[in-house]
């Protein structure tokens, strides 16, 4: 067999491999708007993609002994073409069908673990399965056709693949699905994977025209029809904006109530969380926004000059404009902000008043929040931490002793940190968890503050000092409204100080169950508005 | 959950929670706190029950002021205002079960009571408005639970394919390999 021979089975093998990993990688990205990108969902996706591998390299091993595995391959790689292209089109119906509309965060946990593995196991089991066919086949007619040994013909194959497979990756996240979107992506799959077939089914010299036009059918009826759809926007929104980046789907939402006009900026969403909100005038939202109580600390301090706050988890800029309507008029804001995903920052400059180019306003796009803050020289006043990943996990590396040790080291002296945490209530087994590993960190007591009409928490930690006792003297501040805020902050029930080496465990670098305690918290969820613990 | 869409309260304590807000170095503004300290002036315990319940809603504490209300509720458990304010946060804090339980309670409560006309219509209509409302947070549990049994089966389907294809893939016997 001549080398040019050999070449084109070996480019269907690394095809085959760049086109399984472009669909794993987007398959997370399908079913995010129902199931979101947790590290279950993405444990469910990879289980049933290596699943359905695993038993189409059986099925490829026997199909293989056949007499026209060149046919045999044509044939697997136009139906997995034409199950791929109607991904699209099938994703809204199927993760429709396991996940109802409505469902509040605390009640999904269930339904997230079962309905994103019955998704996967739907959407992604019949292309992965006839993808995975591909390796065998192309082994047997290399070997077939070159007298190679099988370990020398399954090598180049594997080799080829595997590198097929490192350029589906890098190209999906970097390249492919930023420039072309979901829908595209997978039209484009199911075309590059029916060019190989056909190819392939030249080369066996079969099957008929009329058996080629059956085989490639779903793949031209999917061409004009399969697109994918996100669920609607809630009621009483209406879409402004909507864009797939490096990291997620994101979109911006608007109230459709004409005299106060909001704005959300939420991402992967299914579910009832948002990243950012805006206002048209910069200060307090509504009641049942955490954002409102990042700005304590400045009223707490009485401070006179610049309060120097970096907010790790900018989102599109809200804990800013928050803070800047907010303060004592004496107060100047110096902001600096670091956010992961640059598609967030331009939508907040489109749509959020995000600056572009303040001196005041320094926006660290692209950065982690963990690195962004190591690269700080200045100390800051006041450090936020708002930082979320799949709408529910606070990050790993930004809960643990260790980070907590290094945003301290950035603060100024009797300077704030301020957490936003997601729980149930006081003696949620994440607050717990992150308040006394806070609290171990930064050597004081932590206090915790449930944000009235919200299931979320403020953590309230200082470099060398402690927050004010709730309801004591140095609790109420100059101003009324402020004050009036703390009033209902300061009731029993609705506070707690946690000391260091507190009830939950300790989060490090090198152990952190915080995956963990994120879903129990969820599992316990609504039994503890009840008991009260 | 979006816990702001929780009706505002109209039962407020307005002599309770008019305590003057005042700056700092004056009198602390400690309204929520006075006035709970005020209902335990107050000796009949439905009462301060009721009054607890308002003041910890306007405080945003809706847990809390649940918890209030079901211990008021264990007193009085025919209380048209505490299971009417019951009833409204369990449909907030989305807890189906207590809310049917208590919405069929506040119908009964509202047959029961003796009522003027004005009253009687008032009642009956927040009544059937908050049983609705229960009703269709029951059938939103239902669905949810609807639908994960659905999804566990599909899971239980495939997985049973694939063994059972492994398991044929395993047990069929290797045909001779052809070669040109």
């Amino acid at each position: 067999m001549s080398s040019r021979g050999s070449a084109w089975i070996l480019a269907v093998a690394g095809l085959a491999g760049a086109c399984s990993m472009t669909l794993e990688l987007s398959a997370v990205r399908l079913v995010a708007p129902w199931f979101g990108t947790s590290s279950v969902v993405w444990t469910h996706v990879i289980g049933v993609v290596l699943l359905a591998l695993s038993v189409g390299y059986w099925m490829g091993a026997r199909l293989s002994r056949g007499a026209n595995p060149e046919r045999t391959l044509g044939i697997a790689l136009l139906l997995a073409a034409g199950a791929t292209a109607w991904l699209p089109a099938l994703a809204h119906p199927v993760a429709s069908w396991f996940r109802p509309a409505g469902i509040a965060l605390d009640e999904a946990a269930e339904l997230l673990q079962w309905g994103s593995l019955a998704a996967a196991l739907v959407l992604f089991l019949p292309p992965t399965l006839l993808l995975g066919c591909a390796p065998p086949l192309a082994t047997e007619i290399l070997q077939r056709r070159s007298d190679r040994s099988a370990g020398d013909s399954g090598g180049r194959v594997l080799a080829l693949s595997t590198l097929g497979s490192i350029a589906g990756t890098f190209s999906t996240t970097y390249l492919v699905l930023p420039a072309l979107g979901l829908t595209r992506t997978y039209l484009g799959v199911g075309v590059l994977l029916a060019l190989t077939g056909i190819w392939s089914l030249v080369q066996g010299r079969g099957p008929t025209k009329g058996a080629l036009g059956i085989l490639l059918l779903p793949l031209l009826v999917a061409l004009p029809v399969s697109r994918s759809r996100n669920p609607a926007a809630p009621e009483g929104w209406r879409v402004l904006d909507q864009a797939e980046s490096a990291y997620q789907s994101i979109r911006i939402v608007e109230s459709l109530e004409p005299d106060a006009p909001f704005r959300r900026l939420q991402v992967n969403e299914g579910l009832d969380s948002f990243q950012s909100v805006w206002q048209p005038e910069p200060g307090l939202l509504p009641d049942g926004y955490y954002y409102n109580l990042f700005v304590l600390p400045v009223w707490w301090s009485e401070s006179a000059g610049p309060w120097r706050v970096f907010v790790a988890g900018l989102g599109a800029g809200t804990a800013w404009r928050v803070l800047e309507g907010a303060m004592p008029a004496q107060v100047r804001l110096v902001g600096t902000g670091a956010e992961i995903d640059p598609e967030v920052v331009a939508m907040g400059r489109r749509w959020f008043d995000l600056p572009a180019s303040e001196p005041d306003r320094r926006v660290l796009a692209g950065w982690d929040a963990r690195a962004a803050l190591a690269s700080q020289v200045e100390p800051f006043e006041e450090i936020v931490l708002d930082a979320y990943a799949n709408q529910m996990e606070i990050p790993a590396h930004l809960c643990t002793l260790e980070f907590f040790e290094e945003v301290e080291s950035h603060l100024a002296p009797a300077g704030w940190l301020a957490v936003n945490i997601g729980g149930f209530g006081l003696a949620d087994p994440v607050v717990e968890s992150v308040a006394g590993t806070v609290a171990s960190a930064f050597g004081t007591r932590v206090l915790a503050v449930r944000v009235p009409f919200s299931r979320n928490c403020i953590l309230f930690a200082r470099r060398g000092a402690e927050a004010p006792t709730p309801g004591s003297e140095a609790w109420f501040v100059s101003d009324a409204g402020q004050s009036e805020r703390l009033s209902a902050l300061s009731l029993e029930g609705t506070w707690r100080w946690f000391e260091a080496g507190g009830i939950g465990p300790i989060l490090t670098d090198d152990e952190n169950p915080i995956d963990a305690l994120q879903w129990e918290s969820i599992r316990r969820g609504r039994e503890s508005w009840i008991s009260g613990h | 959950m979006d816990l702001r869409a929780l009706k505002p309260g109209v039962l407020l304590l307005a002599c309770a929670l008019s305590f003057p807000v005042r700056a700092r170095g004056e009198e602390r503004p400690r309204r929520f706190e006075q006035a709970l300290a005020a209902t335990d002036q107050e000796p009949d315990a439905t009462s301060r029950a009721r009054a607890r319940v308002e003041i910890l809603y306007s405080a945003g504490d809706l847990p809390g002021a649940l918890r209030e209300a079901l211990a008021g509720l264990r007193l009085a458990p025919g209380d048209r205002i505490l299971l009417r304010r019951a009833l409204e946060l369990e449909t907030a804090l989305r807890l189906p079960e207590l809310a049917r339980a208590h919405s069929q309670e506040l119908e009964r409560a509202v047959r029961r009571d003796v009522l003027d006309d004005e009253a009687r219509l008032w009642w009956e209509r927040e009544a059937a408005a908050l049983s609705e409302a229960a009703r269709k947070l029951q059938e939103h549990q239902a669905r949810l639970g609807t639908a994960i049994t659905r999804a566990r089966w599909v899971c239980v389907v495939f997985l049973a394919g694939v063994l059972v294809a492994s398991a044929a893939l395993a047990r069929s016997r290797p045909t001779p390999v052809h070669r040109a």
